[in-house]
């Protein structure tokens, strides 16, 4: 017997019919006595089998651990999953992630459907990535398909997937932070408010936005009374549930983000300040770390759109998690990852401002730092938008850095530097400790300095630190 | 909307919830939705609102609430 015990998984208490323990690096999914003939349906089906076999579910073995029924008296089943490199939620995915998550939800339920199976929610975060694929993890999600019922998770599915990826699309505004927020997507009677005369021209927009909202309106504060009278016979037909799933399909799938013009960083890799050389000289340099530090997993700060995570894993790094806080940016690398298959998963995330704990209890959501297990990182032109643009004191950008993975590169960019220069061309410079030697010094302080390499006429600096 | 026909379709709603549409099912789908669906579902579903529509315009003209069977307080969380 194992001689810890499973932990169970914050934000896996919604589902009665079972719950998510972490024992080392595995992942045990329990399935309740009570829920256990709805499972044995769903595999007798063959549904299970295609849907991993699609790498639409993640794949998962049914084991019987010599530990859970002594711990787990009311659990017929317990199945095992392998742990994801990263798990992330809704919020920190950009526009064409969300978009993939919610086309993969729909491909689920149209499949599951043939199966006489069906989705009993729709919740955005029982989706995960592996790179740019999505996957789906939940397998208690599944249960058989009674003819006539209703699309359960339709309300949830407009909320989590559909809205969020309409606000990008129809007004261009990032719906992450209102989503973070939230934590449960945007409300179709949210959204019909920010319509125009124009969008209610749309049928898919008045089927799955204004309708609903309206009815839901007109249901509120009411006492009702009725007979029962013949509704038996009404429900949705299979075959219009298939279309309806279809139809949203076809929709979504064209969607594209209305602000196609510049954000901030996706032309930076072509207007930035640097000469080939100097980019050159940073990519040997990531190369050289990434085959001494062979990191199963990276962590690429402010990745733009992925050139040095692409560098890195060519180099040998075995899954890079991309993070930066530009949306635009990260839709490229996110096409960039999905049209080469690489393992390069891509997340939003503001350095000043990463994801908190949060949702019930404050620990149903973990926060960015709580879910690092990067071995190593990567963080180029990074330090000077936290200690300069946003005030951060450059000890505690450091510290903050160097607790998120025991080695990596950071940039040091000095303020003879243009793009430092730009950021001080309009305020009073009150950073007299933005220095390359406080930095080197609070590095050693922390740890060590491998290697550093000067990669600009300016003074940039490549500074490869370990902490131990 | 109309006072009759939004009383309809909230009668509608009230037979929903006393209905077991989605007896297996752990989440709220909303009654927006729900209603949507009905009538995404074709025949039998707008005749449901239709024969609603009808008690509660009959109703209305005999003066009588339309309270004589099973009734729920139940509200949109």
């Amino acid at each position: 017997m194992s001689s810890q015990l499973p932990i169970p998984v914050p934000g896996s208490f919604r589902d009665p019919s079972g719950r998510v323990y972490q024992l080392e690096n595995e992942i045990f999914r329990t399935v309740s006595l009570e829920f256990s003939s709805e499972f044995e349906f769903v595999e007798s089906t063959g549904f299970f089998d295609k849907a991993c076999r699609e790498k639409l579910l993640l794949s998962f073995d049914k084991v019987t651990p010599d530990w859970f029924a002594a711990m787990w008296p009311e659990v017929k089943y317990v199945l095992k999953a392998p742990m994801l490199p990263m798990v992330s939620f809704p919020y920190e995915w950009p526009f064409l992630a969300l978009k993939e998550a919610a086309l993969l939800h729909l491909k689920l339920q149209l499949m599951a459907l043939d199966f006489e199976v069906t989705l009993s929610d729709a919740s955005a975060y029982n989706v995960q990535f592996q790179g740019s694929q999505a996957i789906f993890i939940d397998h208690l999600s599944f249960r058989q398909y009674r003819e006539g019922e209703i699309w359960v998770g339709h309300r949830q599915f407009c909320e989590q997937f559909l809205l969020p990826l309409l606000m990008r699309a129809f007004f261009g505004i990032t719906p992450n932070a209102w989503y973070r927020g939230g934590q449960e997507g945007i409300t179709a009677t949210d959204f019909k408010r920010l319509l125009g005369w124009r969008h209610y021209l749309n049928i898919n927009v008045l089927t799955h936005i204004v309708l609903p909202a309206s009815l839901q309106r007109s249901t509120l504060d009411k006492s009702l009374s009725l007979e029962k009278g013949s509704l038996a016979q009404a429900g949705l037909p299979k075959s219009s549930f298939k279309r309806m799933l279809q139809k949203l399909y076809k929709w979504i799938e064209p969607l594209a983000p209305a602000d196609t013009g510049k954000t901030v960083w996706k032309d930076y890799a072509h207007n930035h300040s640097y000469s080939t050389e100097e980019v050159e000289i940073k990519k040997q340099f990531i190369a050289e770390f990434v085959r001494e530090a062979k990191p199963g997993i990276l962590w690429d700060l402010g990745c733009n759109t992925g050139d040095y995570s692409v560098a890195a894993m060519e180099a040998g790094a075995g899954y890079v998690v991309g993070l930066d806080f530009d949306l635009g940016a990260l839709d490229l690398a996110f096409s960039r990852s999905k049209e080469s298959h690489l393992p390069f998963q891509v997340l939003f995330m503001d350095a000043a401002n990463p994801s908190p704990n949060q949702g019930w209890k404050g620990t149903e959501r973990q926060s960015l730092a709580s879910r690092a297990k990067g071995n190593a990182l990567i963080a180029l032109a990074l330090i000077h938008h936290l200690a300069i643009s946003r005030n951060i004191p450059l000890e505690d950008a450091l510290d903050w850095l160097m607790s998120l993975a025991p080695m990596g590169v950071i940039e040091f960019v000095p303020k003879e530097d243009a793009m430092v220069k730009k950021l001080l061309s309009c305020r009073e410079d009150i950073f007299p400790f933005y220095t390359e030697e406080s930095c080197l010094t609070f590095i050693r302080s922390k740890g060590k300095v491998i290697k550093t390499v000067k990669t600009s006429q300016s003074g940039r600096l490549l500074i490869w630190y370990s902490r131990t | 909307m109309k006072p009759f026909a939004e009383k309809a379709l909230v009668l509608v709603i009230g037979a929903i919830f006393l209905f077991p549409l989605n007896a297996f099912a752990y989440l709220d789908p909303g009654s927006g939705s729900m209603l949507l669906q009905l009538i995404l579902g074709g025949f039998a579903g707008l005749v449901i609102v239709f024969k609603l529509y009808w008690q509660s315009f009959l109703s209305f003209f005999k003066g009588k609430k339309s309270t004589d069977s099973v009734s729920t307080d139940k509200k949109e969380p």
